[in-house]
């Protein structure tokens, strides 16, 4: 972890009513354009952003002690948060998720949310370039095929192609540690 | 995992920078949650004793008469609901000159809620905020019971169960229905509140306390239940209308959950405006006006950024890009992107067809403007201010 996240979570862990103010400022545009893919209302997006803070404060201790990043681990936090409360207000949604966004909510439930997130991990990981690249700004930064194909100055349709080969492979790996493999 | 991380941290996403005020709403909201986890607010459950045994086979064997509905109609008085929390000394609160028995009862959604009373006095609960860390606490208290069965006389779960209602999922708040005391900054996470709840005979007891009401008798204080909803501001936010010029609060009445306003009956004339003041100190901190020593120096520059005009910015920065962009809907709004995927949304209460508008700034001094060309289009220029 670099020294200066060092410093902001020993700050959040001494005194929040700082630390927290100052872990927003930094990190809120990021964590705000991370949520905002999912929850589309400015106030679901603001109450997901407070959960995130709240569970950094919760895990600063924690965080503080793992050889990690904590913009990567707020990051894929804010994802998450942002998808747990995607599936308890589904209900009052009118507009559906993407299918791959939809998907992950379906998948990154608890008790397997940790298990979930290690397999897409090692999927990604496993990932040549550019395709990790496209997987981990689709998967981690919720990015369209249009903002990934502009970053990486490919054509979107491109994107899409890798994107759905990819996407084939994660749900087989999904459906095969999960037991819900179909038979043939 | 790691190496995912690792790429992650250094991957370049797209910002949608929040504005101050939703800053100030998440943070509002996140510290309302830290302080109850910190205060770890208590859900007392009254230690059984032999005679409550009895009382309880008793009111047992009336429910199975019944057919599993509970008694209709008795509801313990505020004394006995904070003697059966063990509270020793606020039963006399309750019992002395200042309570006020209000037995007011609303229902919605299928619960009936009864206001019992409520008193104000001492801190007779124990209860500390970490606020006072420092400084001499001593504010008096206000203390409130409501009632809540279930409509249809089917008892409310016991405690143990903690299924039916929680911390998270009801709420009692006192409100303030006066225009300068907004449902955002005036509930129960700033009045350093409290809650302790109790199942007795089928019919659960919320007793919520917060720093007196007294001094704010003369700003309509009222009391909000929710039920079956997020214990939030942005809850309470979302669901109580407060009018801006005369700060009367409306409870949403369609919604999914339960949400209920009752009149907290304080007497007028004990209104404090001083001692109200130095509980506005404690609760948001002594007033302070923003100048350039005060604030610090990144939000020095977006303020004055901000304040700028678009002709301002144009006669003294440098132009970096201009876009002329779509409006499209997607995903995560109805706005406008640019290339290299950044969102803009539509922002409030702009003339477009007379000015251009400063959208955001950024304390490296990036400022963007947005000029609307067509019915669709708008022209998104980035502009670099000189920053000292």
């Amino acid at each position: 972890m670099q020294p200066s996240e060092e410093k902001l979570l020993q700050c959040v862990v001494e005194d929040p009513q700082t630390g927290l103010p100052e872990l927003l400022a930094r990190y809120g545009g990021l964590l705000n354009g991370v949520v905002r893919r999912i929850l589309p209302d400015a106030r679901d997006a603001e109450e997901c952003l407070s959960d995130v803070l709240v569970q950094c404060w919760r895990q600063a201790p924690a965080l503080q002690n793992r050889d990690g990043n904590l913009r990567a681990w707020l990051i894929v936090t804010a994802r998450n948060k942002a998808l747990d409360r995607y599936r308890r207000l589904r209900r009052e949604q009118a507009d559906p998720l993407p299918e791959d966004f939809a998907w992950m909510a379906e998948e990154m439930v608890e008790p397997r949310q940790s298990e979930a997130e290690a397999l897409m991990a090692e999927l990604v990981e496993a990932l040549q370039p550019p395709d990790r690249e496209i997987f981990i700004r689709r998967y981690y930064g919720l990015q369209t095929s249009r903002e990934i194909g502009q970053a990486l100055r490919m054509e979107e349709h491109a994107v899409n192609v890798r994107l759905s080969r990819g996407r084939k492979r994660l749900k087989q790996q999904f459906l095969r540690a999960f037991g819900k493999e179909e038979r043939p | 995992m790691k190496k995912i991380y690792e790429e992650l941290a250094s991957a370049r996403l797209t910002e949608y920078p929040l504005t101050e005020a939703q800053k100030q709403a998440v943070l509002h909201r996140a510290f309302g949650q830290i302080e109850r986890e910190k205060q770890c607010v208590p859900v007392r459950q009254k230690p059984r004793r032999l005679l409550w045994r009895m009382v309880a086979a008793a009111a047992l064997l009336c429910l199975l008469c019944a057919g599993g509905v509970a008694a209709a109609g008795y509801l313990l008085r505020p004394e006995q609901v904070a003697r059966q929390m063990d509270q020793n000394d606020l039963p006399a609160l309750f019992a002395g000159p200042d309570a006020v028995e209000v037995n007011e009862t609303q229902q919605a959604n299928g619960y009936t809620v009864t206001l019992l009373g409520l008193t104000s006095g001492a801190n007779v609960t124990g209860y500390w905020s970490s606020r006072w860390e420092g400084s001499a606490p001593e504010s008096d208290r206000s203390y409130a019971v409501v009632a809540v069965r279930h409509t249809d006389g089917t008892p409310m779960q016991a405690l143990s169960d903690d299924g039916e209602m929680t911390l998270t999922n009801s709420l009692v708040s006192p409100l303030l229905a006066s225009p300068d005391c907004p449902v955002m900054e005036y509930n129960v996470f700033t009045m350093n509140g409290a809650r302790s709840d109790l199942v007795s005979e089928g019919v659960r007891y919320i007793l919520v306390e917060t720093d007196s009401l007294e001094p704010f008798a003369d700003r309509n204080p009222q009391l909000a239940v929710i039920l079956e909803d997020e214990a939030s501001v942005a809850t309470l936010q979302k669901h109580y209308a407060q009018d801006p010029a005369t700060g009367a609060i409306t409870p949403d009445t369609a919604g999914t959950g339960s949400y209920l306003l009752f009149d907290l009956p304080v007497d007028p004339a004990k209104a404090d405006p001083g001692k109200a003041r130095e509980l506005q100190e404690q609760w948001f901190g002594a007033p302070t006006t923003v100048t350039e020593e005060t604030a610090s120096p990144a939000e020095a520059v977006i303020q004055a950024l901000a304040a700028m005009t678009p002709e301002e910015i144009r006669a003294r920065g440098t132009l970096q890009e201009s876009e002329t962009v779509t409006v499209t809907e997607e995903t995560y709004g109805t706005g406008w992107y640019f290339g290299d995927g950044s969102f803009l949304a539509y922002p409030e209460g702009w003339d477009a067809e007379k000015q251009s508008v400063v959208q955001f700034c950024t304390d490296q001094g990036q400022v963007v403007l947005l000029t609307r060309q067509t019915e669709d289009t708008l022209t998104a220029e980035t502009w670099q201010m000189p920053v000292a």
